[in-house]
């Protein structure tokens, strides 16, 4: 008897284990994938892209679980019906995208698109180069970004294109401030730095959230260069947040400008007065957006996003509350604009080498049909018209609410930007969304008519280049090491850790540990990019 | 000389037939049983250990496994990269501090609470403290640092709240450098005091208790029996345990680290694993993290042969 337990109990066990190993083909059902990574055309199956969608893209509130499996299907007949081509998406957690698709890549599977930086790969033979096939089925992706001239970053030195771009430079580093608290303060919106500052000592005194409670200031964690650096700095150095040009014509990083130091210490001053909370370097964006949400922030350096996002959210519960920024820019102690453009991150849209003539042509087919016109963006990236969006005629008529692209989603209707392969400035700025009370929705505002501000800006040196990363690594030995030095000791000098007095051996240890290489490799390939 | 003939025949000692298919065929079951296991170390322990060899290989992960041998050899180039790193210095010995610090508080703490626990005569009240003190165990490091951070947190955290009630100021734990070690230590032992006393528990429950009643019939008190009693009938146990945690030295808990690091505090916070991480893991070099993971555990083997040679030399258990 006991021998026979024990020969269930082993038997069981096996079941379970082999059980556990097997991949779970109904919960991938949406995601499935062509594993022979060799799905051409037989002539009677379509072709089969698959594309990992680490865009970014389609993170609002409620995509944590990704579209529905009808949203998904639904979206994907529609492309599947205008191009031929049967698209499959793979739409990761954004916290492991990068080790996920590392893995996808190493184990062979099959991944024809994907967004990331072209450097990593163009060297290793892992991406293709596009002229050729952007020259014959991408006609409408090389005119839409050749209007927010952004080729520049995807081109290598001998001008061959390794990706599709994602990004051009934009302005999102404003500094916005509260506008019931300012109303309370008999303050305007400011528009210098004297004035703003003005702003956040007045607010500290005046402590408008209660006990203690108001922060006057924050920005997003980590390092000076996270947030704070992008929106300010412009205010006390010539080129803002941004590598230079030095008059020997090497390029020189930003923490070597004159009046850096002054920024530095403007920050420090703040820090030892309170207007800086203590712990603002330990918050990550989370915890920004969480105070922003709670009420108690008075004015904030952040990312848009955090401000365009989140105030909704602050306004369930102050409903008077919101954040405005300046109209034409704010004016810093040296004269000039403040905010520095973002460059934007180096991520393109990426094709696999493994991919043939065939399936590319396919794909190609596929991402200028995104890039033909905004109506087929909106597709991708809102889902299908009556279904998961309407044109929104409670504020405008039809005629202008089509004409302006003036939309609303439909709630819980499962749709989340898993096939939005256009997404990008170029049709994220023509969408218009108003709320229920008339006014525009405050993300929809930035998208339309702040990103491309550039007047209230100062623009970055090298925006339309694209280092190579390898080559850094390669003759950067002590890249890693300057990037470390550099933010930790920007923390203790603005913290009061050590003292600005240092700031010149503080210049001295980078050049210490490898500085010049920095300032060569920079310069050479600044140089070969720019010919 | 004579020679006296007899029937004696002398019986050479028998060969064991007794191999190992003899032993298979009688308790095969077991076998079986033990097989998932065996299958599992030699899948995922034994055979990953081949890629080991990316240490030193420039290895890119996106032309799979098949391609380690195809890669750029580049033989010591990653350990060099390492400790050519200003920071080489102060991240090992970040590591062995806070290693150090874990083991001379955290070491102790499971012994003297499964000590203690031995002591306790109401069963529902020695249940109930066991098992409070296991779930923290069970609590992954993200909800622990969570909870840490609400507790210790200048806005309105609960520990700065009753500083401030004393008159105090309230003091930034996350950002400072003097307090940042010991918040790893003390959330690691409140993480881990309950479940490593188990091993501890279940040692204390064979100890005689004929020992202990004797020892109170000589007018041993409660401390006295846990000395001389409880304490050396332990000390097998403590000495593997301790070998096996010395072995560990050069791992610095890098989910809790990597969860509590703040740019302030990098000077004593940043640890090997932080830092390969950051190198490493995020920017797929993952050769590079590979030759530092390599070099950590080299010296964690060095460490487990040394320190188990010292305990057999002290006469106590070693790990074999």
């Amino acid at each position: 008897m006991k021998r026979i337990i024990s020969i269930i109990l082993a038997v069981c066990l096996f079941t379970a284990i082999s059980g556990c190993s097997q991949n779970d083909k109904s919960n991938d059902d949406k995601n499935a994938l062509t594993t022979s990574g060799t799905s051409e055309n037989t002539g009677t199956e379509p072709i089969t892209v698959v594309i990992f969608n680490n865009s970014g893209g389609g993170t609002g509130a409620g995509s944590e679980a990704g579209s529905t499996q009808e949203a998904y299907k639904a979206v994907q007949e529609v492309i599947f019906q205008e191009t031929g081509v049967l698209v499959e998406v793979i739409k990761p957690a954004s916290t492991d995208a990068d080790d996920k698709l590392a893995a996808m890549l190493s184990s062979g599977e099959q991944i024809d698109l994907w967004w990331g930086d072209w450097s990593h790969y163009a060297e290793d033979g892992i991406i293709q180069p596009l002229n050729e096939v952007l020259e014959v089925h991408g006609k409408d992706v090389l005119d839409i970004w050749e209007q927010w001239d952004a080729w520049g970053r995807v081109t290598d030195s001998k001008g061959t294109i390794w990706g599709i771009p994602r990004y051009s430079q934009f302005a999102s580093y404003f500094t916005h401030v509260r506008t019931d608290w300012l109303k309370q303060l008999n303050m305007e919106v400011p528009e210098t730095f004297e004035e703003f500052e003005e702003y956040l000592y007045a607010v500290k005194e005046l402590d408008p959230a209660g006990n203690g409670q108001t922060i006057p200031f924050v920005f997003r964690g980590g390092t000076v260069a996270s947030s704070v650096e992008r929106a300010l700095l412009g205010g006390f150095t010539q080129f803002g947040a941004s590598k230079w040009v030095d008059e020997n014509g090497n390029v020189m990083p930003k923490e070597l400008q004159e009046g850096y130091t002054d920024f530095i210490a403007k920050l420090a001053q703040w820090y030892q007065d309170g207007i800086i909370n203590s712990e603002n370097f330990s918050w990550d964006p989370t915890t920004v957006r969480e105070y922003i949400a709670s009420g108690r922030v008075a004015a904030a350096s952040t990312y848009y996003t955090d401000i365009s996002q989140f105030t909704s959210v602050m306004q369930e519960n102050f409903p008077e509350a919101d954040f405005v920024h300046y109209e034409t820019g704010m004016i810093g102690p040296n004269g000039e604009l403040c905010q520095t453009l973002n460059a934007g991150s180096s991520k393109q849209l990426l094709i696999s080498s493994k991919c043939t003539d065939e399936r590319l042509a396919a794909l190609m087919k596929v991402i200028n049909w995104c890039f033909a016109s905004w109506e087929n963006y909106q597709i991708c990236n809102s889902g299908i018209e009556g279904v998961h969006w309407n044109y929104d005629t409670s504020v405008v008529d039809l005629e202008t609410a089509k004409k302006d692209h003036v939309v609303t989603s439909i709630p819980n209707s499962g749709y989340y930007a898993d096939f939005c392969i256009s997404i990008g400035l170029p049709y994220e700025s023509q969408g218009m969304i108003y709320n229920t009370d008339g006014t525009r929705n405050k993300h929809s505002l930035y998208l339309s008519e702040y990103l491309d501000d550039f007047d209230t800006c100062k623009e970055t040196v090298d925006a339309s280049i694209t280092y190579d990363s390898n080559a850094l690594s390669e003759n950067i030995p002590t890249l890693t090491d300057i990037e470390t030095t550099i933010n930790e000791e920007m923390v203790k000098f603005v913290t009061g850790q050590r003292d600005l007095s240092t700031w010149d051996d503080f210049i001295t240890t980078l050049y210490d540990i490898g500085l010049n290489d920095w300032i060569a490799e920079y310069t050479r390939q600044y140089n070969e990019l720019t010919r | 000389m004579r020679f006296i003939k007899t029937n004696v025949t002398i019986k050479f000692a028998e060969k064991n037939q007794k191999g190992f298919l003899y032993y298979l065929k009688k308790n095969g079951i077991f076998y079986l049983m033990l097989l998932p296991g065996v299958i599992y170390f030699l899948v995922f322990k034994i055979i990953p250990m081949f890629g080991i060899i990316i240490a030193f290989f420039d290895y890119k992960p996106y032309f799979g496994i098949k391609s380690i041998l195809s890669t750029e050899f580049v033989g010591l180039k990653w350990f060099k990269k390492f400790f050519d790193s200003i920071y080489a210095e102060r991240l090992i010995l970040n590591t062995l501090k806070i290693s150090v610090l874990k083991l001379f508080w955290g070491f102790p703490a499971p012994i003297i609470l499964a000590l203690l626990l031995n002591e306790i005569n109401n069963k529902w009240f020695k249940k109930s403290v066991q098992t409070i003190t296991y779930i923290p165990h069970f609590l992954s490091w993200v909800i622990v640092t969570g909870l840490l951070r609400q507790l210790i947190t200048t806005d309105g955290g609960f520990i700065n709240e009753i500083i401030k009630f004393f008159g105090g100021t309230p003091i930034l734990f996350l950002g400072s450098t003097t307090y940042f070690k010991s918040l790893l230590v003390i959330s690691d032992i409140w993480k881990s005091v309950g479940w490593g006393s188990i091993v501890y528990l279940a040692a204390v429950s064979n100890i005689d208790q004929e020992l202990y009643e004797a020892a109170k019939v000589d007018g041993a008190g409660i401390l006295r029996r846990m000395w001389n009693i409880t304490l050396p009938n332990l000390y097998p146990i403590i000495s593997i345990m301790l070998i096996m945690r010395i072995g560990d030295l050069m791992d610095g808990n890098f989910e809790q680290t990597q969860l509590l690091l703040t740019s302030q505090v990098y000077s004593v916070g940043d640890i090997i694993d932080t830092y390969v991480y950051r190198e490493g893991i995020i920017n797929l070099n993952y050769s590079y993290s590979m030759a530092v993971s390599l070099f950590k555990s080299i010296i964690g083997l060095i460490l487990v042969f040394f320190s188990n040679k010292s305990a057999k030399l002290m006469g106590q258990e070693g790990i074999w």
